[in-house]
């Protein structure tokens, strides 16, 4: 197994950087603590692939710091990987965030308020607010595209969208 | 046999039968496009409509859905990214790279042609194996299962390219994802975090659509404009182009169609496996395996090419034992007893006409549906024009619509889109995907035929080395470790050489 | 307010509860008809075949629709049909002992209690059998007791009705065993008995009797009263008869507390429906044998079941 932390202060990129494999060695953690809950036979695979992920994500960190053994084992791991950049570099944050959310609460509504009722609120806010389409278009669209999954799902292949949690 | 086979065609003289066939391979086709909805969920929503038909002409209509199905899936998998049933999704890793750079009439006419041949291929290979079809199923027990599966998972180091940590994190990561749910072999929960519905582990599913479509439709969201670049008007063209490529290629397609042929002949693991196994094995034996991705035109013949071998292939366990090999067989043989027809190992004595017809039916819609699909690329591909906010809310809205209709369960409608978010956030940060989609189809396979072995040898790892099929399957994973590091190290070494020079 | 809306919506309850039965009567909507497995196999066709048929035979024309809701080990089927109304619209069918398993080590305590349910009818039941490769030098059970080592049996994940079967009955007759568990249903267990993964399996004697028939599977132990298999003993005959009270049963149920007026029209209709010859013929086809019984019976089957069970908490895996 790779021992060595990384050293902050040998860090070469800045801390946007180590974001992502910091967040996967959390999640390793976090299963790493949850297998020893499990019986003597049915953790026996998850901690193998644990370990050996917990193996892969330090190595993942090592390589992007500017230690001895970052610089070595670099062009032999990992030549290809990047720095990466959360901010800056063409990326527009504000809009990935967006999206990102327009999807959370689409599924979110559709748990809650049933797909009838969240589908066609999606579409037309998605297309008014977001794509900035004059209303009578995204109304249109909208109607469009939930007329359309209504038909196919209930009409012709009689499943019964859901309805959400709010009406049982 | 083959009179039998003469006499089954002779199904297809009448009108009415040719119309069954062309009615299954339009169903299947329209619904192959439903994300999420895929052979199974289709197959046992017609079955109603067969009960007053005679036996004969309903196994023409399951046989034509059955084998249009895919096409459907993955004319959406290579137009939109959005894969219509697990399978299909190994189609999107070079299909839709293909569309974006306008190429959808190769990859399109590409599909078309290896899905035909793959599906003549299977048929063939059907033939030709049913004689020795015992044998076939009983030579791949456990511990073959868990060599193919790792076979599978050699592809995450090497089609990693430059990123091999990142690829090994992604992958091992996945697989440790594939263990969330009911334990199969010790029983007990694991990973659960108490949640009733995730003891039924990730659905395969819902996680595919999040991966592929919705981490896109997010993209989309985010740059606007359209998913082809402008000014690509080669669609025509490009058609006939793919449909040569299948030809040109045709170790790929000949070596794919194998591969499905055995994954689909042999029950335990599982038809998802066979085309990502012969996506994988197609880039460990290619000159550039770190090109895929790319959108290479072979990343589009091996998936398909295996898919509908995969299709015939899945009667032989069918036929000979009256086991299904798959859930759509499984329905298919709800089927046959509604229709009044005992599955079982005696069915291909007692009914060898009807399940004929059915595997003509098969081959048949696959080449109907091949034609479709190229005749209809251009409307079809208009849809890679239009405006992404469109497209937008439309796949999202479906895909969330085809996730709920598969089990009707709301929460695979969170898991699509949390995979989604994790699929962005993986592209975004520069982590290959195709290791934890690997790691998912195959992880649990994997697992549970290792504890199968270690149970059926009492710990003895010499198994693997008894038995020939077993043999052969590590020599290949062996090749397929080394060649790669090989050729690698041949490139390398040119390199510094014209470097040099 | 909250108050207020509470009010109205049972007086809005009462008020339909009191008038539409007047009107038309029950049913007089489309019945849900909860299959706890995927579609396709057996049991699925089982309910589809049943389904088609109680819709001629309820008293007014309404679609009985087959839903599958998979999953969890049944856990998920049957806890949506415990918390459904218990209107007479939403019915289910169960293989017991499968979600009793769940019930009866109580760790997790399922949210549902099968005791509880409205038993309308059963289905029948199957029998298990112990069955060898058919080329095994195993020729009976007391060869399987002199192999020296304990035996090997295929089998589905610890603590499903057949891994529980195999372990139960192999406990009762003195053979030591070990289980190779993991298959993910009974063909895939059966491909591997024929297949040598292991000496043997147990499975329902339907599915054995296929197998026996073309010389794949040697069925060496009848767990029934009696032998349905020439020359093989049944569980009498081979001194522990309670070997029979292992047995796979399927049980027609609805949520707790459903009017006894509408039990009563869904049990006769759904006796109807499974001695009509239609579904006789489909589950012929199927190679299973239907014994149709009423609600009470059911109900009786389950508490067997449970009280049988219960001794053998031991083997169900503790998570």
């Amino acid at each position: 197994m790779i021992e060595p932390e990384p050293n902050p202060d040998a860090a070469k990129g800045d801390w946007q950087d180590y974001v992502a494999p910091l967040v996967a060695l959390a999640l390793a953690l976090t299963f790493l603590a949850l297998s020893y809950q499990l019986g003597e036979t049915s953790r026996g695979m998850p901690l193998l692939f644990i370990y050996s992920n917990l193996a892969f994500v330090l190595l993942d960190i090592l390589v992007r710091t500017d230690c001895v053994l970052g610089r070595v084992l670099k062009p032999l791991v990992s030549p290809g990987g990047k720095p990466m950049r959360i901010f800056g570099a063409g990326h527009k944050v504000g809009r990935e965030c967006g999206a990102i959310a327009w999807i959370l609460s689409f599924s979110a509504a559709i748990l809650l308020l049933g797909m009838l009722i969240a589908i066609p609120m999606f579409a037309s806010l998605y297309m008014l607010l977001w794509a900035r389409f004059r209303p009578t278009k995204a109304l249109l669209g909208a109607a469009a595209i939930s007329a359309g999954i209504w038909l196919l799902f209930e009409g012709v292949l009689r499943v019964e969208l859901y309805r959400g949690m709010l009406f049982p | 046999m083959y009179e039998t086979v003469v006499l089954s065609l002779q199904h297809f003289n009448s009108i009415q039968n040719l119309a069954f066939l062309l009615m299954g391979t339009l169903i299947g086709l329209v619904f192959g496009t439903v994300p999420g909805l895929g052979g199974a969920t289709t197959l046992a929503l017609v079955m109603p409509l067969t009960y007053g038909m005679d036996t004969t002409s309903a196994m023409i209509l399951a046989g034509g859905l059955m084998g249009s199905v895919a096409m459907g899936g993955s004319i959406t998998a290579v137009l939109i990214n959005t894969p219509g049933s697990a399978p299909s999704a190994a189609t999107c890793l070079d299909g839709y790279p293909m569309t974006q750079q306008g190429r959808a009439g190769v990859a399109i006419g590409a599909l078309a042609s290896s899905t035909s041949l793959g599906a003549l291929i299977g048929v063939f290979s059907l033939l030709a194996v049913l004689p020795v079809a015992r044998k076939l199923v009983m030579a791949f027990g456990p511990p073959e299962f868990f060599l193919l599966a790792v076979l599978g998972m050699t592809a995450i180091s090497i089609s990693a390219g430059g990123k091999l940590v990142r690829g090994m994190m992604v992958g091992t990561g996945g697989v440790v994802l594939s263990f969330i749910g009911y334990d199969a072999v010790n029983g007990g929960q694991r990973f659960t975090f108490g949640s009733e519905y995730l003891s039924e582990g990730i659905p395969l599913v819902p996680a595919m659509l999040g991966l592929f479509a919705v981490s896109e439709m997010i993209d989309l969201a985010v740059r606007g404009g359209a998913v082809a670049k402008l000014g690509s008007k080669t669609e025509f063209a490009g058609i006939w182009e793919g449909v040569c490529a299948s030809f040109k290629h045709w170790p790929v397609v000949l070596r794919s169609s194998l591969i499905g042929t055995i994954e689909g002949s042999i029950p335990g693991v599982g038809g998802t496996a066979a085309s990502f196994l012969a996506y994988s094995v197609t880039v460990q034996a290619d000159n550039h395996p770190e090109t895929f991705g790319t959108g290479r035109v072979e990343g589009v013949i091996a998936p398909e090419a295996a898919i509908n071998a995969k299709e015939a292939a899945c009667l032989i366990p069918t036929l000979t034992f009256g086991i299904p090999a798959g859930i759509e067989m499984a329905v298919f043989l709800g089927m046959l007893i509604l229709h009044g027809i005992e599955p079982g190992p005696m069915l291909l004595l007692n009914h060898s006409d009807t399940i004929y017809a059915l595997v003509i039916a098969l081959t048949l819609s696959c080449l109907i549906g091949a034609i479709v699909g190229m005749v209809c690329i251009k409307p079809l591909a208009l849809i890679t024009r239009i405006d992404v906010h469109i497209l937008v809310p439309l796949i999202l809205a479906v895909s969330a619509a085809g996730t709920y209709s598969i089990h009707q369960q709301p929460y695979d409608v969170l898991v699509t889109a949390a995979f989604g978010v994790f699929g962005y956030l993986l592209r975004r940060f520069e982590y290959p995907r195709l290791p934890l989609v690997l790691a998912l189809v195959l992880g649990p396979v994997a697992e549970r035929s290792f504890q199968q072995t270690m149970m059926i040898t009492d710990g003895s790892w010499r198994i693997f080395f008894d038995h020939t099929v077993s043999e052969v399957l590590m020599g290949v994973i062996a090749l397929a470790i080394v060649l790669p590091l090989w050729r690698g190290v041949q490139h390398r070494r040119l390199a510094t050489k014209g470097g040099a020079a | 307010m909250k108050r207020l809306i509470l009010v109205l919506t049972a007086v809005l309850c009462l008020l339909t509860v009191t008038t539409f039965p007047t009107l038309a009567g029950y049913p007089e909507r489309d019945i849900t008809f909860i299959i706890p497995h995927g579609p396709g196999g057996t049991f699925d066709t089982y309910v589809r075949a049943i389904s088609a048929a109680l819709e001629r035979y309820l008293p007014n024309k309404i679609n009985v629709v087959p839903t599958n809701m998979p999953g969890a080990n049944m856990t998920r089927a049957i806890t949506a049909a415990y918390r459904a109304k218990p209107d007479g619209y939403t019915i289910a069918i169960f293989d017991i002992p499968g979600g009793l398993l769940a019930q009866i080590v109580g760790n997790p305590r399922p949210s549902y209690d099968l005791s509880k349910f409205t038993w309308l009818a059963s289905i029948g039941s199957d029998q298990y059998g112990l069955a060898v490769n058919g080329s095994s030098a195993i020729k009976s059970v007391e060869d399987m007791k002199a192999l020296g080592r304990p035996v090997k049996l295929t089998t589905t994940g610890a603590g499903t009705s057949s891994y529980m079967a195999a372990k139960i009955a192999t406990d009762i007759m003195g053979i030591p065993s070990s289980i190779i568990s993991g298959y993910r249903g009974s063909s895939e267990y059966i491909i591997g008995a024929i297949r040598g993964d292991g000496d043997g399996t147990i499975a329902v004697l339907p599915m054995l009797h296929k197998y026996r028939k073309s010389g794949d599977l040697r069925t060496i132990a009848v767990l029934a009263p009696t032998s349905s298999v020439a020359g093989v003993p049944d569980a009498v005959r081979l001194g522990h008869p309670e070997l029979s009270l292992l047995a796979l049963h399927r049980l027609i149920g609805a949520p707790p507390g459903l009017p006894e007026n509408i039990r009563q029209i869904l049990e006769k209709a759904l006796l109807a429906a499974m001695k009509d010859p239609e579904t006789v013929r489909i589950m012929a086809a199927a190679g299973a044998e239907m014994q149709p019984e009423d609600g009470a019976r059911a109900a009786e089957i389950l508490k067997a079941s449970f009280d049988f069970f219960s001794r053998y908490r031991h083997y169900i895996p503790q998570p």
